[in-house]
């Protein structure tokens, strides 16, 4: 079994969610998968195995425990939950990649306060939020972050998703 | 998170919760399951991984398919390619864990930044690199001087609690025998009591 580097998808549920989810399982990643409303994780990852045996997927229910196994987060919540989540993290969250990714352009992210010892890479798309689990290599995907091994670890992440990357 | 961690420096220097503080943020805190891996055989070791919890073992497989246990690390001590860590070239062995783990791992980078901002890290980590060279030497003595039986009763001797903890088959490859040979031997000391 190689090693995989494991990824922690928080806001597994949404759409947007659900689709990067389902897109990186593509990939040669381990995925956990965690969202506060649960009840839709298990049919998620089952989808997902379905599709690809292979997929190295698990459920987490805890925010910290999530983020505490993976080397890389991925935060696809609104803008609001953000807060909360980051103070949920924080303390398992030093120095590992986090990725934001939201269908809006929001046009300052304060993630990286929230977490000023994470590597924060902020991510969006340009698409409105109805459209965003369509994932295709024609819609863009900003990457903005100021580490540039995270900037290029995320470019791979979004190229696995299907998105295009532009930096 | 970081009990065992600042316990275990405490033991070497004094630190201030300022220091501390500094010092945590240097570090990935990270959660291993049994059997995955923390490094293969052919990737470059980028991180050196304090063991707050859990157990793992480093080692390499020969031409046969064989592995041959190196180390192992649990709660308290530091596991790593040493030379792949410093040098950045390919690491020599694996590391996996042998019991769900949780481990506190710095880069190199980081390890430089932290140990020039608390000089009190550099006399940690040089008391531990002494004591390192110590049991490496140990190790190499008793691989090449003692018997089987030797072996086996020292490391029992030493690490009592780990006995129970690591599979025999991995303590018998550790030793240097194999799986029969560490039974036969475990027979004759119960029957000697």
């Amino acid at each position: 079994m190689p090693h995989k580097n494991t990824i922690a998808i928080i806001g597994a549920s949404g759409n947007l969610g659900a689709a990067i989810a389902k897109g990186i399982s593509k990939g040669t990643y381990r995925l956990l998968l965690m969202d506060k409303e649960q009840n839709y994780l298990p049919s998620l990852a089952s989808e997902i195995i379905k599709g690809n045996s292979s997929a190295d997927i698990d459920i987490i229910h805890c925010y910290k425990d999530a983020s505490w196994e993976a080397e890389i987060i991925i935060i696809a919540v609104p803008a609001d939950e953000q807060n909360e989540i980051a103070q949920k993290i924080k303390e398992v969250a030093t120095q590992k990649i986090i990725i934001s990714i939201a269908s809006q352009i929001s046009s300052d992210n304060d993630l990286q306060q929230l977490l000023p010892y994470s590597k924060v890479i902020n991510v969006s798309i340009s698409v409105e939020t109805r459209q965003a689990f369509i994932i295709s290599k024609t819609i863009d995907a900003f990457i903005k972050g100021s580490d540039d091994e995270s900037v290029e670890t995320a470019i791979k992440i979004i190229e696995t998703i299907g998105f295009n990357p532009v930096v | 998170m970081f009990n065992v961690f600042f316990t275990h420096v405490k033991e070497k220097v004094l630190l201030s919760q300022e220091e501390q503080d500094l010092i945590k943020n240097y570090f990935i805190p990270k959660k291993l399951r049994k059997k995955q891996y923390l490094l293969q055989e052919g990737d470059v070791c980028k991180y050196m991984s304090f063991v707050e919890k859990g157990l793992l073992r480093s080692y390499n497989v020969d031409d046969k398919g064989l592995e041959h246990m190196i180390q192992f690390a649990w709660e308290g001590w530091w596991i790593a390619d040493t030379y792949s860590f410093l040098s950045g070239d390919n690491a020599a062995y694996n590391i996996d864990a042998i019991e769900d783990s949780e481990l506190l791992m710095i880069t190199l980078a980081h390890f430089e930044e932290m140990t020039m901002k608390v000089p009190k890290m550099e006399r940690y980590f040089r008391i531990l690199f002494q004591n390192n060279i110590i049991s490496k030497e140990r190790r190499l003595i008793s691989s090449i001087t003692y018997s089987a039986e030797e072996k086996y009763c020292k490391f029992a001797k030493d690490q009592p609690e780990l006995i129970q903890r690591i599979p025999l088959n991995l303590i018998a490859s550790y030793i240097g025998i194999t799986p029969e040979t560490l039974s036969r031997i475990r027979k004759n000391i119960t029957l000697k009591k």
